[in-house]
């Protein structure tokens, strides 16, 4: 006999989120509305028409929306392979793996932004170690491309998107990746036609997070953009170097709004 | 697989070398004769922001913890015992992540002035690392099969002890997994604490910050590694909380 | 088993927070006191030792300080801050410091001071160019803004944002005048700036010392100090080059905060960076100390000789604070463009 409370069964739920909520709102939500607020107040909301007329500050969110986008898919792509591996198969040396994949995780985007320009930058190593062995020095300088900004981005998410999809899989039903291995796939084939079906709301979550955290970053973009702007850059600009709130805090609650919305998109067909 | 290890490594290789090589490439050694040879430039890394490590690990012992206990229950509640809004809030937990960290931190510091900047740093730090929990172990909730801990009530366990003796377990992996996130990502948080901690707040990453940009090459090298060295044993400590639980895969 | 571990956990975890908090000594806070920017590092060892009080080193800039006293003003947390002169003057306008007239104060020249006390000089630097002649792969060392605008440079000449870096802001500003501008007409200076965007590389919005030491960027325009430094104290490949046509000086500030937590202990700190001693330490970095006399001859040699430096102009800061906003606002819009 099952005590189930229907009602008793939310109520559980909601005093179990009940810190989350707290903790949103205390600590992010009242402090941003804040932000917003002025920009909603000063000149009756006047920021709020700079941020979207066209210009640096539209660039800047669109920007953003395309990157983090790109680098969301991108990056999941690029992390699904070696999070199945690293969830499924026992293998000597799998912890020591996952730690040197989990590094680059403490790594902020300023100090990713750094090692992108060590490596790859007018006198990184790279080119060095290419002029050494062919003579020729090439990719010099492409740190500060647009594709070295996106790699730089990818090695930013991807380690997130590693570990974050490893826990789906991780659980994964023992019994369904068993029958399909005594049906004789091999662990690529698992993944593709038993593993990703099934885990297909993770993989949205995942890209959700990739995205959400691309558009917040503010250090690759510091270090590596020439002249593509993001958001994140502009409102340091605004609060640091013209102490302008408003058009700061608009662009924040733009950022929030966007980064809502394509969540509730993205987990919109769950049950 | 082996090819990301590499790939992800090879940039810190590269810089961790600086503190050793003495080769052209990675510069002149600077800050005076005081750092000639490789011990000199760990002891110039370890006197100008050795405290800065030690708040470090002051912030991320209190991180780690908090995020795990706000952020896991909240996760679980979502599949097994969704409420009107749980979607909303679900969808909302990933926010903060896009907030730029020099918007929360000025935002943090006008909203409470007087507050201990120390809980407001802790907050910080919270707020880029709760979502991470929350999509992690959501993502575990999400796959393992709901029929277990019906089974369990069905037996007559009460909600605590099903949470106890079947939940917990089984969600045990999932649990380190976003251990490990918690501790990588807040031990290296750098924008919402190059404002929000006070200069004795200060934790390392702003003092590897100076380190690149204001030092010479081999001073940022030698850095590097001193704020990687606690990482490596925390990460493989971490994992080795996890037991065989954690370390169970599917036979070869 | 896992109960035992979450308690030594959490064990763990209280000891270190503890830890932190029960440290008590000394200290003053300075916001933008970066250890190896004009010897802070060796400023402040020397104070502990003397004094045995504790001045930690703080990341942030001077525009960044500015943002964060403004933040703070209702529960401030630093008791001084250090300023490029016209971030420091802007400061004190906003009403960020109180008078304070530290020991020594006769000897700091008017015009590198506030009459009442908000800000005062505490050492002094030229704008320059800080080339790394390695770097350069062969192109002549330049000697002169126009030198600058050859095609020979492109892609080898960076400044800091002057949104972000103070010496920038005074760059621009100086540049402005130089080229004909005043503190309302900005064109002369933007027009030269715009000519020379086709060289520069980037506008970067953190110190790019490490990377002009390292040859990522051969021609950097900066403070004359930070060259000299990295030639005579890192060995690296620097010449300091003060252009034919003039250059601009730039004074480094720095002003009591209004509410300052240790307010005693910070007065007797802002006297001492006045003394002899302290002063000294400046000179190694390479930054002209205010007070006369303070630096060691073997430094003093090393510098350019004085007739170079008869070409650096004084600006007025009121005028740089005044047009600060619009005069960033427009390079933003011309320089750094639509940001796509």
């Amino acid at each position: 006999m099952a005590r189930r409370h229907p009602l008793g069964s939310a109520w559980t739920g909601a005093l179990l989120a009940l810190p989350l909520l707290l903790f949103l709102v205390a600590a992010v939500a009242w402090p941003i509305a804040g932000l917003a607020a002025r920009a909603f107040a000063t000149n009756r909301g006047a920021a709020f028409g700079e941020v979207l007329a066209a210009g640096r500050y539209r660039a800047s969110l669109v920007n953003s929306l395309a990157l983090s986008s790109a680098a969301a898919v991108v990056s999941v792509l690029l992390s699904l392979w070696p999070s199945w591996v690293l969830a499924r198969e026992r293998f000597r040396g799998r912890d020591l793996l996952r730690t040197v994949i989990s590094l680059p995780l403490t790594f902020s985007g300023v100090l990713v932004g750094f090692l992108m320009v060590v490596l790859l930058g007018r006198v990184g190593a790279l080119p060095k170690a290419i002029g050494f062995l062919t003579g020729r020095e090439a990719f010099a300088g492409a740190a500060y491309t647009f594709a070295g900004l996106f790699a730089a981005y990818l090695y930013f998410e991807v380690p997130r998107a590693v570990v974050t999809l490893e826990s789906a899989f991780r659980h994964f039903p023992r019994e369904l990746d068993m029958a399909a291995r005594a049906l004789g796939a091999g662990p690529l084939e698992r993944l593709i036609k038993v593993a990703l079906p099934a885990a297909a709301p993770a993989l949205r979550s995942t890209l959700a997070v990739t995205f959400s955290a691309s558009m917040g970053s503010f250090g690759v973009a510091l270090i590596l953009s020439r002249r593509f702007t993001v958001a994140p850059l502009e409102i340091y600009t605004e609060m640091t170097g013209f102490l302008n709130d408003e058009v700061a805090g608009a662009l924040c609650l733009l950022l929030a709004l966007a980064t809502l919305v394509v969540d509730r998109l993205l987990s919109a067909g769950r049950r | 697989m082996a090819l990301l290890a590499v790939v992800l490594a090879t940039p810190i290789a590269i810089t961790a070398a600086g503190a050793f090589s003495h080769a052209e490439w990675y510069g002149e050694r600077s800050e005076g004769a005081a750092v000639a040879d490789t011990p000199a430039l760990f002891s110039y890394v370890l006197e100008t922001w050795g405290r800065a490590l030690l708040r470090s690990a002051a912030v991320v012992a209190a991180v780690v913890p908090l995020a795990l206990l706000i952020g896991a229950p909240a996760a679980w509640a979502f599949r097994r015992r969704p409420f009107p809004g749980s979607r909303l809030l679900e969808s909302a937990a990933l926010v903060p992540l896009a907030v730029p960290g020099v918007a929360l931190a000025f935002a943090l510091i006008q909203s409470a002035p007087g507050f201990p900047r120390f809980w407001l740093l802790v907050a910080g730090h919270l707020a880029y690392t709760v979502p991470l929990v929350v999509k992690s172990v959501g993502n575990a909730v999400e796959t393992f099969d709901p029929r277990l801990e019906a089974a369990a009530r069905s037996l007559g366990a009460g909600g605590w002890e099903t949470a106890r003796r079947v939940t917990l377990p089984l969600l045990l992996p999932a649990l380190i997994l976003s251990a490990l996130l918690v501790f990588a990502v807040s031990w290296g948080e750098f924008n919402v604490s190059f404002l929000l901690a006070t200069p004795l707040l200060q934790t390392f990453p702003a003092g590897l910050y100076a380190t690149y940009t204001t030092n010479s090459f081999p001073v940022a090298a030698a850095a590097t590694l001193v704020f990687l060295a606690p990482v490596v044993p925390a990460l493989i400590a971490i994992q080795a909380l996890g037991g065989e639980e954690f370390h169970r895969g599917l036979p070869a | 088993m896992i109960r035992k571990r979450a308690l030594l956990v959490a064990v763990l975890s209280i000891a270190s927070i503890a830890a932190v908090a029960v440290a008590q000594e000394k200290v003053v806070i300075q916001y933008d006191c970066i250890p190896n920017y004009a010897n802070w590092g060796g400023v402040t060892a020397l104070y502990k030792k003397l004094a045995g009080v504790t001045v930690p080193p703080d990341p942030k800039g001077s525009s960044v300080a500015m943002a964060a006293l403004e933040k703070e003003k209702g529960a401030p947390q630093a008791d001084t801050s250090y300023y490029s002169g016209a971030i420091g003057f802007q400061a004190a306008e906003k009403g960020l410091h109180e008078p304070y007239k530290p020991a020594g104060w006769e000897k700091i020249p008017a015009a590198l001071k506030d009459s009442n006390g908000l800000w005062w000089t505490v050492h002094t630097s030229a704008i320059a160019f800080v080339v790394n002649t390695k770097a350069l792969g062969g192109a002549p060392v330049p000697r002169s803004w126009q030198d600058l605008l050859k095609p020979v440079y492109k892609g080898k000449i960076a400044y800091d944002d002057p949104t972000w870096g103070g010496t920038s802001y005074t760059l621009i500003y100086g540049l402005n005048t130089l080229m004909g501008g005043n503190e309302k007409d900005f064109k002369p200076g933007l027009a030269y700036l715009k000519k020379l965007d086709a060289n520069v590389s980037s506008y970067p919005r953190e110190s790019i010392y490490n990377g002009v030491l390292r040859g990522e960027v051969p021609i950097w325009i900066n403070a004359d100090g930070n060259g000299y430094k990295m030639k005579y104290v890192d060995g690296g490949p620097v010449e300091v080059v003060i252009p034919s046509e003039g250059t601009f000086t730039m004074p480094l500030v720095m002003g009591l905060v209004k509410g300052a937590p240790h307010k005693a202990e910070a007065k007797k700190y802002l006297d001492w960076l006045l003394t002899a001693p302290a002063q000294g330490e400046f000179a190694k970095s390479y930054f002209l100390p205010v007070l006369p006399g303070a630096t060691p001859k073997e430094i003093a040699a090393h510098f350019l000789p004085a007739g170079e430096y008869k070409r650096a102009r004084a600006l007025d800061l009121a005028k740089m604070a005044a047009a600060a906003d619009a005069l960033k606002r427009a390079w933003v819009d011309e320089i750094r463009g639509s940001g796509r």
